[in-house]
């Protein structure tokens, strides 16, 4: 069973890069080939801006007109960066860092300052009008719908503009329509959609020409629960199959975990770390959360309501309190919060491995329930970002 | 030839979302239309009635001034119909609003989409056709019969004249490039003096004025200096300034244009933009 899904995978990959071949076809005749296995890579790119700072005082009027203090802002700073094809990486970083700059320098919208792109074996500023038919880009907070028009329409337009063949677009058109669930909004009008759904929406509309190679900026931004889910699966599998290579910024860590294989994270314009998440988590030690619920009322017989919560709390402090104060070799273990009739700790398994810790809880009364988990992307995120402020 | 396929296809999909806007809100596209007709109507109104009233305006007759305001309308309807939809007339619009992203990630050159995304031949007729009924009325009034070469000329004067009030507005348009919040409505102000001004018969200024009028700010070889050209071919005195000036005009204002675009579109790249408003209809 599972090979005949396999083979379906593969059929199916199989004939979406023949259409792919047929899209870039369909351009001019010379179609650069990609450096082999590489879809992106930048070299020791950087990109400055200018701020003009200006006074509201009188006295510095005359300076503010002719000749206003200036600000040099370094948006990316010696970066350098490969993404193989296929690849599915994560792009973040905090405000600022230059996660946008990065997507609007890889479209050909922005010129670096210094540094060589290559972007599909080309470069975007000059051969932005051939890259533009071989990759796609989606602003979050921006749509390419045409707002007066039921989405269809815009559809049509693009398969236009972008000179799609039809036997591509018509197969796109199904997929995306059945993938992002769109059967019902194709003739509704953009402006009439909620922020989810106009997503969707935009990101079939990206994919219409079956781009190799996408950039998304932030979008899952605003979304709820359900659409961020629909999109990210999407995402996960259009990549899976069609070995798309897809580069997403996000702001939400837990969004890019699930999606993507490899994080670049930006801080301050400079690559401070590319790897793997697990690798991410390991630069801030291996750190667990384990929540210890306690029976409640009348584990203790005949102590009354709420005695027994106390009891078999205090005993998991106690415990605790020993494994952070060196009572097991010194290890730590960190009390998080302590609601209701449950605590949750957070630990280091470099430090306190998961068979001494369970061997210590073993040893506590009253415990009904235990869960561990790893310590949230966000927080390890978070940490990092704070040290590297300095 | 490739070039040429390309522009009628996007010319096609623009004619087709205009036409879909027209057979879905046809209420609200007619409305447009019959408000289009108005403002056009009133704007050449005012001159002939003074010409009405006064029976010659700066060298000009009535029925010379109605076909002057006649080609004039038929100028500002083909800037209407061909470059309305987002704001590709009014560039400083898409520019200042950081617009201009949408464009860069199209796989089509960016003149071959100035050209085309604009067209909106069925809700942005109206001031054409009103311009062509004017101009076909006065040269009945005037008598004109009109030979190949007359209807060539007036095509190509027509040209002139739309190039360079496009080409003023995208003059000043770049400037949203460096100043996009300041800039941002510039080259509707640019229109609209051309707008304003085009519609007056200049012969009764002095000879520096109209020199001027023709050359610094050329609102003159929008209408006036090209209506006096035509109507010289049919024994109407010409104007005393050489006619080769609004070809050379047009040749500077477009090559003006281009290199100011350009530079805006380098420092663009270079910059980008700091501030985004989302697309509209017509905004």
């Amino acid at each position: 069973m599972l090979n005949v899904v396999r083979q379906d995978i593969i059929t199916a990959g199989t004939a979406v890069n023949a259409a792919r071949t047929a899209v870039t076809s369909a351009g001019t005749a010379v179609v650069p080939v990609a450096n082999a296995g590489t879809a992106v890579n930048l070299e020791d790119v950087s990109k400055v801006f200018t701020q003009w700072q200006r006074s509201g005082k009188f006295k510095d009027l005359l300076r503010n007109l002719v000749k206003p203090e200036k600000k040099v802002v370094a948006a990316l700073d010696h970066v350098s960066l490969k993404v193989n094809n296929g690849e599915f990486v994560a792009y973040a970083g905090a405000n600022g860092a230059g996660k946008s700059t990065t997507i609007k320098i890889l479209s050909g919208i922005l010129q670096p300052t210094s540094g060589a792109v290559t972007v599909l074996g080309m470069s975007p500023e000059k051969s932005r009008v051939e890259l533009m038919r071989r990759i796609g880009v989606v602003f979050g907070q921006r749509t390419e719908l045409w707002w007066d028009h039921p989405i269809s329409v815009s559809f049509e337009w693009k398969k236009t503009v972008w000179n799609i063949p039809a036997e591509v677009y018509r197969h796109q058109l199904e997929m995306v329509t059945e993938l992002l669930d769109l059967g019902d909004l194709l003739n509704t009008f953009a402006r009439e959609l909620s922020l989810g759904q106009r997503m969707r929406a935009d990101l079939a509309m990206m994919l219409l020409h079956n781009p190799e190679l996408i950039f998304l900026d932030e979008p899952t931004l605003g979304l709820d629960v359900l659409a961020k889910r629909q999109m990210i699966n999407f995402l996960k599998r259009i990549n899976r199959e069609q070995g798309t290579t897809i580069i997403v910024t996000s702001h939400d860590m837990d969004d890019l975990e699930e999606m993507a294989q490899r994080i670049v994270l930006l801080s301050r314009g400079q690559i401070a770390f590319d790897g793997s998440f697990d690798e991410l988590r390991q630069l801030t030690g291996n750190l667990c959360r384990i929540r210890l619920v306690f029976q409640g009322a009348g584990m203790e017989a005949g102590t009354g309501a709420g005695a027994g919560l106390q009891t078999g709390a205090a005993q998991s402090q106690g415990r605790m309190a020993d494994l952070m104060n060196g009572g097991d070799g010194g290890r730590s273990v960190r009390l998080l919060a302590a609601n209701g009739n449950s605590c949750e700790y957070e630990f280091d398994t470099a430090e306190v491995p998961v068979n001494v810790m369970l061997r210590q809880i073993a040893l506590l009364d009253g415990i009904v329930d235990i869960e561990i988990r790893k310590a949230p992307i966000e927080q390890i995120v978070a940490e990092l970002y704070t040290k590297w402020r300095g | 030839m490739d070039n040429i396929r390309r522009l009628i296809q996007l010319w096609g999909i623009s004619a087709k979302l205009d036409l879909l806007w027209f057979l879905r809100d046809t209420k609200y596209c007619i409305l447009t239309i019959l408000a289009d007709i108005a403002a056009s109507l009133s704007s050449v109104t005012g001159v002939f009635l003074l010409a009405e009233r006064f029976g010659n305006i700066g060298g000009m007759s009535k029925d010379q001034v109605l076909f002057m305001l006649g080609y004039a309308s038929i100028v500002n309807g083909i800037i209407a119909l061909f470059f309305s939809m987002n704001n590709t007339g009014w560039i400083s619009r898409p520019v200042g609003r950081g617009q201009m992203d949408h464009k860069l990630i199209q796989p089509v050159p960016l003149w071959m989409q100035l050209l085309t995304e604009g067209f909106i031949p069925v809700s942005g007729n109206s001031l054409l056709v009103c311009g062509m009924a004017i101009t076909g009325y006065a040269a009945g009034q005037l008598g004109l019969a009109p030979g190949l070469l007359w209807i060539l000329l007036f095509v190509m004067l027509t040209i002139c004249s739309v190039a360079i009030i496009l080409g003023c507005s995208y003059i000043a348009g770049s400037l949203a490039f460096y100043a996009p919040v300041a800039a941002e409505e510039i080259s509707t102000t640019v229109i609209s003096l051309f707008n304003d001004l085009m519609i007056f018969p200049i012969g009764g200024l002095s000879a520096v004025l109209r020199m001027a009028l023709c050359t610094v700010v050329p609102v003159g070889l929008a209408a006036w200096f090209p209506a006096s050209l035509l109507l010289g071919q049919n024994g109407v005195p010409k104007p005393d300034i050489p006619g080769v000036i609004i070809l050379i005009m047009t040749i500077t204002v477009a090559m003006l244009a281009v290199t100011s675009f350009r530079k805006g579109m380098k420092y663009y790249a270079k910059r980008g933009s700091t501030r985004y408003h989302n697309r509209g209809h017509r905004s």
